[in-house]
């Protein structure tokens, strides 16, 4: 039976079914309720779930084919459902939404979801992932157009995950699959240990409201960090805290340990078995509290649960608003690059091999246009570099030459 | 000694180049180009904006010493100067004059037409702005939408008109610099740059059928939108392929010239184009890198396609049709950059062909490049001005369109220049 007050996780389209796939054989996976909807029938029986729990949009339109890609036709076929989206949502009392925009499905059908959610006056959270560079301009556009003309300002809370980061710790010469296959892990990871954090009757539970406000004060950019200490990893009590913030801090979808350094929030969320005591929870957050800097707001929750028993998931979800709260002023002209090297992935880290390009998030260089009247566009500030307004990652070719030399 | 050569001049004060060109208007009315003379504007105009007047003087001395000696010593001949203008907080925005029709027979008249249109001009601007240029969009005669309204019967004119207007003291600095450069004694006018690239490169049937022009500069894009031989629809943005290059430099740790000569040369497009993934460079600090083609193209596409985007969001805010048979035409330097039209067109969804001047003619024969489009339909406006005031052949709809206030000798010029709106 689901423990967590009803809170219900969604998957929309082939990258939320897939995350769904990882997320379902995760401990703990049966307290929340595990629904997907997505308009490709195989895509929706290889999640696992049972079948009431699968939505097969458009059914009769589009035959469960899918939909190509085609934001409209997955727009439309959700659009279909939502009188059987407000009957399986309703008795929740809140809902994660997962998808990978960038496709049909998901970037046609998560605003039609929201505006469900919005009818049903059900808080909701939406946890997306942007599709890699490698995939194209246009379903990168598309994912940004969704993201900033749907869903900011409009869901309760967004968490935006580039997929692009994973390519700070994995090889170039990793298989696609296995590239996604990261990425579902690490979102599956992340949903859970969210709905841990808003889960009630636990140890230490942060609400809604209090995540909203976090996510809502203004634009801001996430990045997760999850580390696992596992029953069979034959890891010391006592060091099991160090592993945890260790795996985290190597964990793909994080960004290295300057972006904790540089984050303006956190939420904090320790996953543990009936075992879990106060000092495992009070030494793994102090540890964590020693990567974020004096200032930063935290959000800390710890929970338990039976199929947890001898292991522990530590989740930590940065938040760095889009504009640094100091005076523009402040801005540093060039950012210095980075020396030393982020630490290595430890045995309980999450998958990754530690090693990353920088993904800072300091104040943004303007270079020529430093000292010039600034050019303004919807609040946004045209001389700063547009890759860094939209947070895409750059390699600039300085690690690779490194390992060369 | 007394001038009887019909010497025209154009100016573009621009981001990266200034450039200056000279034409003379033949006894059958052609322009011929006699001289060009170009200098790096050396960080004296930063989006398209004069920053260091001083500079700005010197590199314009140079640019027009090297027109003067290319042109044969007729620069101080000139007649008429055309200046470029751009930024300067330029805005654009629609301008409506209506007049009854009151003569026996219905019928609209050139009095009638100038009457709406001086109506239509009529703008409530704060001090500190001024009104640069205006251009004909169309006409409705009792609600019936005409191109040209003369002789139409009805009992209501209505001109819609397009005005560009924009920091009075900013435009200044344009006619103070080239004045000081030795003009006093031309007449010196100036023209939104888009404006000028539209008459410098686009044919009558493209203006009829629709066509949106994108001229894509180093410190600034403009825009304009043609529809039905009407103005409909123009702006600047004060961001360019600096910006891209600024973008790449920040972005892979290289120096600002070295990002310039990037996308000036092509090596991008080269590389990409031959199945390579990664370009070998020396970065700031002298050490080789290996950079993934990939990298480039994630920051020089998401500046573009930026512009683009924002260029597509404010002609949607300005009502500006969407169908447009003739497409696309970009040009500036930065049509040279082939992903730019790639992007123009995603963007867009609008066919991109690459405009050069046209009908450029004389002793320079070397102007067939979109970098000379705003410069060329300068010294063209020029050369179409000063025939028409002198009666000789000249334009056509075009320029019987633009209508300018800025320079009182343009003013009461009788037939000619009623019908240019003043």
């Amino acid at each position: 039976m689901n423990e967590n007050g009803d809170i219900t996780i969604l998957a929309i389209g082939g990258a939320g079914c897939r995350i769904m796939r990882v997320l379902r054989t995760l401990p703990g996976a049966e307290s929340v309720r595990l629904l997907a909807l997505d308009t490709d029938r195989a895509s929706l029986e290889a999640t696992g779930l049972p079948e009431d729990s699968r939505l097969l949009a458009g059914e009769v339109w589009r035959g469960g084919r899918g939909c190509g890609g085609s934001e409209l036709d997955g727009q439309r076929a959700v659009a279909h459902e939502r009188s059987r989206l407000e009957e399986i949502l309703r008795g929740s009392k809140f809902l994660l939404v997962l998808c990978g925009l960038g496709g049909g499905t998901a970037s046609g059908g998560s605003p039609i979801v929201l505006s469900v959610a919005a009818k049903m006056k059900l808080p909701n959270l939406f946890l997306v992932t942007l599709p890699f560079m490698l995939e194209g301009p246009r379903r990168r556009n598309l994912a940004e157009r969704v993201l900033s003309e749907s869903l900011f300002d409009v869901a309760d809370a967004v968490v935006t995950l580039p997929d692009d980061l994973l390519f700070s710790t994995l090889p170039g010469d990793v298989p696609l699959a296995a590239a996604f296959e990261t990425a579902d892990r690490e979102c599956a990871g992340t949903a859970l240990a969210l709905s841990a954090v808003l889960g009630a009757g636990n140890l230490l539970n942060a609400d809604m409201a209090s995540l909203t406000a976090l996510l809502k004060r203004r634009k801001s950019m996430c990045s997760i960090g999850v580390g696992i200490v596992r029953s069979g990893d034959g890891c010391p009590a006592d060091e099991v805290p160090e592993r945890l913030v260790s795996g985290m801090l190597a964990s793909p979808l994080l960004g290295g340990p300057q972006v904790l350094k540089s984050a303006d929030a956190a939420v904090v969320s320790l996953l543990g078995g009936g075992d879990l005591s106060l000092g495992d929870v009070k030494n793994t957050l102090d540890l964590v509290a020693k990567y974020l800097p004096a200032g930063a707001e935290q959000l800390t929750a710890a929970s338990s649960h039976p199929d947890w028993q001898g292991a522990r998931q530590l989740c930590v979800l940065t938040v760095k608003y889009a504009e640094p709260a100091a005076e523009p002023s402040r801005r540093v002209p060039v950012r210095p690059h980075r020396e030393t090297p982020p630490p290595a992935a430890d045995k309980g880290a999450a998958p990754g091999t530690g090693e990353q390009l920088e993904f800072v998030l300091d104040p943004v260089s303007k270079g020529i246009m430093e000292r010039t009247t600034p050019v303004l566009w919807n609040n946004e500030d045209l001389d700063e570099p547009t890759y860094k307004r939209r947070n895409l990652t750059v390699d600039d070719g300085r690690k690779s030459s490194a390992k060369r030399h | 000694m007394f001038n009887s050569r019909n010497i025209v001049s154009a100016v573009e004060i621009g981001t990266s180049k200034f450039c200056v060109l000279v034409g003379e208007i033949d006894a059958g009315g052609h322009l011929d180009v006699l001289g060009r003379g170009e200098a790096p504007s050396a960080s004296s105009v930063v989006k398209g904006e004069v920053v260091d007047m001083e500079r700005a003087f010197e590199q314009l001395s140079k640019a027009l010493e090297e027109a003067d000696r290319a042109s044969g010593g007729v620069l101080g001949m000139s007649r008429l100067v055309m200046a470029l203008v751009t930024g300067c907080g330029i805005v654009s925005q629609p301008g409506v004059g209506m007049v009854l029709i009151r003569n026996a027979d219905h019928a609209v008249t050139e009095t009638e037409r100038d009457e709406a249109n001086e109506n239509a001009r009529v703008l409530n601007l704060s001090a500190e702005r001024r009104i640069i240029n205006t251009c004909n969009s169309y006409f409705m005669v009792d609600g019936r939408r005409v191109s040209n309204p003369l002789r139409h019967h009805g009992s209501k004119l209505e001109a819609h008109i397009h005005i560009v207007h924009g920091v009075s003291a900013r435009v200044e600095n344009i006619y103070k610099l080239v004045r000081d450069s030795g003009f006093e004694v031309a007449d010196i006018d100036v023209v939104f740059s888009p404006i000028a690239a539209d008459y410098g490169v686009l044919s009558e049937r493209e203006r009829e059928d629709g066509v949106l022009l994108v001229d894509l500069g180093a410190g600034c894009t403009e825009y304009v939108m043609e529809y039905d031989n009407g103005l409909c629809a123009s702006g600047v943005l004060q961001v360019g392929m600096e910006h891209v290059a600024n973008d790449l430099s920040i972005a892979l740790g290289l120096s600002i010239d070295q990002c310039r000569k990037l996308l000036v040369s092509g090596e991008i497009a080269r590389a990409g184009e031959s199945g390579e993934s990664q370009i070998r460079l020396r970065g700031v600090s002298g050490a080789e890198r290996v950079i993934p083609l990939a990298s480039f193209d994630t920051v020089i596409d998401s500046r573009l396609r930026e512009i683009f985007t924002i260029i597509r969001r404010q002609l949607e805010l300005a009502g500006a049709p969407c169908t447009l048979a003739a497409g696309g035409v970009m040009t500036g330097g930065g049509a040279l950059f082939p992903r730019a039209r790639e992007l123009f067109g995603e963007v867009f969804d609008l066919s991109c062909q690459v405009a050069r001047p046209r009908d450029a003619e004389g002793a320079i024969t070397d102007l067939a490049s979109p970098r000379y489009s705003a410069a060329w339909g300068a010294l063209k406006l020029a050369a179409d001005y000063l025939c028409n005031r002198g009666g000789a052949a000249g334009s056509g709809g075009f320029f019987a369109s633009l209508g300018n206030n800025a320079n009182a000798l343009w003013r009461g010029l009788g037939k000619i220049g009623k019908a240019l709106k003043f």
